[in-house]
């Protein structure tokens, strides 16, 4: 079986937002769709199986041997957010029950059993209980999988994924991407996948087509483009997607900046322990990563380094005095968070958004005080002084983030804490706030405490990494020591599940 | 842009009659003339007279005038209480924000005419008496908007950042999240004005509102309502009138929210 997309042109406002032509894919194989954001990699997934919300289809040739492409039966989707794929009050199992005789007229308990059998295909458990869950009740992993169960429970030939890995734990992520490899291998079922993870794209695809202004600018077997990419944006992406290894810094004088002795902190509630009995310290100029995957913790410890919550046990030291939040103490120290779209006052414009932590300042500042701190602040980062009258919703993710570091500089202060800053960027974008970061590090002598579950940008950047699991400290060493020599099962899983090109 | 006009309309001809009749009406409003009574409508009294002789214009302008003023009020009072109930409630969280909410619910349970019973058995009945007890009823509505706005808006991370930069609860809620709630609190307080319009009426219907000399809608259709098969057009009249500033503020609200979407849309 062979999916030819003769072609497929989509417009959106009169202007063609993509244009496919001459793409095709073998059943049994995977078919890599990547190029940088805005490229028309997701266009081309909706309007493959023919959703409206994409634009106006001009004109599109997409065929099998057997003729066109149902959607659901012949072709499927797999959406990026699996909690947004599901209506919250109706459980895992009746989504797909639902799918599955919406298409055929099978009778209930028929259904119900091939709806077990696509459970037990993604290796999820197939027991009634577990399929009249809730999709809050499940993970973020399981829900994905169950998302894959509702959609090959159909039976389809073919299957897209549309950065369905994208908002997954590394761990997940690894467990989704072999589901699909199973389905793919022992199924035969196509797969596209789509995803700005350019590591794991060239661990599951046979071929790749890249994707820039909606035009293919590059195609071929995946590991003849990836040693040997032709176009300057594929060479891009590529050099995106390597994780830079900066040189560790070689501190200069050591002092300890930032101390946590033994934090613990109980949720209210439960009593339940969210950090128990954590100790780091980081020094000047150093970087210190916190590997943990959603629910380890991080938030927590993070707030408790700021001093927004007080520990329960144990201290946060700034410098050598508990760090309990007076003005001076939060001077120096700022922070940068993971969603660039929610970080800023959206009536706000950037002016008044990076001037914001200037009250702190010692003195009293006039006004063109204010003004040239701000572009000060924007230069640093690499943006023009011209966007300080602009609004934050007039920026792309990459750009918001630098706004949000130049907000944090402004007071220049001692420690930045970074939380997942670079997890919700595509790869261009990402390496070039790493690349500030790092100059950034060395250039000031800043101190940072980056946070992620993407082991390869706390690579980058991190002297010393401290890997946290339920609360509590699993591992920690130098960057080198750890990435050389793993001690703890759960960071060499980690490790493994990692996507390197 | 249809309700906008509507509501501006009708909310506009009452607000300007009740601006004139301060300085002018057709006739006094207290001068009875029991000759004249229950004029049909004629040049002279366009609208016809009262059982006591009295201008029905002259009474229904007069009558706008308290209608708006406890609608107007009422609502900008409890606005003002219920928005900072609102904003604390949400930045304090906890047992303060509970004690506030429960005591808005016994509040709300309270229907505006036992307020009005209570509060004019200790001041006696009057304007100030209806603008009081309607005012109270509003609280916990703007209370509960403005609270469940600001719990949304809490732990966005630019309220996150404004924290890192020592602002307080007070600071954060005033500058970040009062801000974002105008559009809200300004559709909700047209609601609520309209509602205040009936109430006042039903209050001074049965005597708990507005007091002679004052005059207002619902006591017209009180002192009319015996006369209803001899003159149906002085019970019709406030009825109407009513009726015509109610949908009107209603129409008000939904064309301000219809804007309001349309700006966040563009």
């Amino acid at each position: 079986m062979t999916l030819s997309i003769h072609h497929l042109k989509v417009a959106r406002a009169g202007k063609p937002t993509l244009n496919l032509e001459g793409v095709t894919l073998e059943a049994g194989q995977v078919l890599g769709l990547i190029g940088p954001s805005g490229s028309g990699k997701s266009t081309a997934a909706r309007a493959l199986i023919n959703l409206p919300e994409v634009g106006e289809i001009i004109d599109a040739r997409v065929t099998t041997e057997v003729g066109g492409l149902q959607r659901g039966t012949d072709i499927g989707l797999i959406f990026q957010d699996p909690l947004k794929s599901f209506n919250p009050l109706i459980s895992v199992g009746d989504h797909a029950l639902e799918a599955l005789r919406h298409h055929t007229k099978l009778p209930k308990r028929e259904a119900w059993a091939k709806v077990k059998a696509a459970f037990r295909r993604v290796g999820l458990p197939d027991e009634d209980a577990f399929l009249k869950r809730y999709p809050h009740q499940l993970s973020g992993g399981q829900r994905q999988r169950a998302a894959i169960a509702g959609v090959i429970v159909l039976k389809p030939q073919w299957l897209i994924a549309d950065e369905a890995t994208s908002a997954l734990d590394t761990l997940a992520q690894a467990h989704v991407a072999d589901v699909l490899k199973s389905l793919v291998e022992d199924d035969g079922i196509g797969l596209i996948f789509i995803s700005h993870d350019l590591g794991l794209v060239a661990r599951l695809a046979d071929q790749l087509v890249v994707l820039s202004g909606g035009e293919v600018i590059e195609r071929g077997p995946t590991s003849a483009l990836i040693t040997d990419p032709q176009h300057e944006v594929t060479r891009q992406l590529l050099r995106a997607s390597q994780a830079p290894d900066f040189a560790p810094t070689t501190s200069a004088d050591g002092a300890v900046v930032l101390e946590g002795k033994a934090i613990t902190r109980r949720y209210v509630a439960s009593g339940h322990a969210a950090v128990s009995d954590i100790s780091l310290s980081l020094k000047r100029g150093q970087c210190l990563g916190i590997v943990g995957e959603s629910g380890s913790g991080k938030s927590t410890l993070l707030r408790t380094l700021l001093a927004l919550d007080a520990p329960q046990a144990g201290a946060v030291y700034l410098g050598g005095q508990v760090f309990s939040g007076t003005r001076n103490q939060r001077r120096k120290i700022q922070a940068v968070f993971q969603d660039p779209a929610a970080s800023f006052n959206p009536r706000w414009d950037v002016k008044r958004i990076i001037t914001e932590p200037l009250r702190l300042s010692p003195e009293p500042l006039s006004a063109t005080e204010i003004t040239r701190r701000a572009e000060q602040a924007v230069q640093v980062v690499g943006l023009e002084a011209e966007v300080l009258t602009r609004l934050p919703h007039q920026f792309s993710g990459g750009q918001k983030q630098k706004i949000a570091i130049a907000r944090a500089l402004i007071l220049e202060p001692e420690i930045i804490v970074l939380d997942e800053a670079v997890s919700a960027l595509d790869a261009l974008s990402k390496s070039e706030i790493l690349d500030l970061l790092q100059s950034l590090k060395q250039s000031r002598a800043l101190s940072l405490v980056f946070v992620s579950h993407d082991l390869m940008a706390v690579k980058a950047l991190a002297d010393h990494i401290l890997i946290l699991k339920e609360g509590s400290v699993l591992e920690q060493a130098d960057t080198r020591t750890l990435f050389r020599a793993p001690s703890h099962a759960y960071t060499q899983a980690l490790l493994a599940a990692t996507p390197v090109i | 842009m249809t309700n906008l006009r509507i509501g501006l309309a009708l909310t506009g001809l009452f607000v300007v009659a009740a601006l004139l009749s301060i300085f002018w009406t057709p006739y006094d409003v207290a001068q009875i003339d029991i000759q004249n009574r229950l004029l049909p409508p004629s040049a002279h009294h366009i609208l016809g007279t009262d059982q006591l002789g009295r201008d029905v214009l002259s009474l229904l302008m007069a009558g706008a005038r308290s209608s708006l003023l406890v609608a107007a009020l009422s609502t900008f009072g409890a606005l003002v209480v219920g928005t900072v109930l609102g904003l604390w409630a949400a930045s304090a969280a906890g047992v303060i924000d509970a004690v506030i909410m429960r005591i808005c619910d016994v509040t709300f349970a309270f229907p505006a005419l036992v307020l009005a019973i209570l509060i004019g058995a200790v001041w006696g009945a009057g304007l100030y008496t209806a603008a009081l007890a309607i005012g109270i009823f509003n609280i916990p509505v703007f209370a509960r908007v403005a609270r469940a706005q600001a719990l949304k808006i809490w732990p966005e991370p630019y309220i996150l950042a404004a924290q890192l930069t020592g602002k307080g609860r007070t600071h954060i809620s005033l500058e970040h999240i009062l801000p974002q709630l105008t559009g809200l609190l300004m559709t909700q307080s047209l609601i609520q004005m309209s509602f205040s319009v009936a109430a006042e009426a039903g209050l001074s219907y049965v005597g708990l509102g507005i007091v002679p000399p004052e005059t207002s809608w619902g006591r017209m259709i009180a002192e009319s309502q015996t006369l209803i098969l001899q003159a149906p057009l002085q019970i019709l009249v406030p009825c109407l009138a009513i009726v015509l500033l109610v949908f009107g503020l209603n129409r008000l609200s939904e064309g301000a929210q219809e804007k309001e979407t349309e700006g966040q849309g563009a």
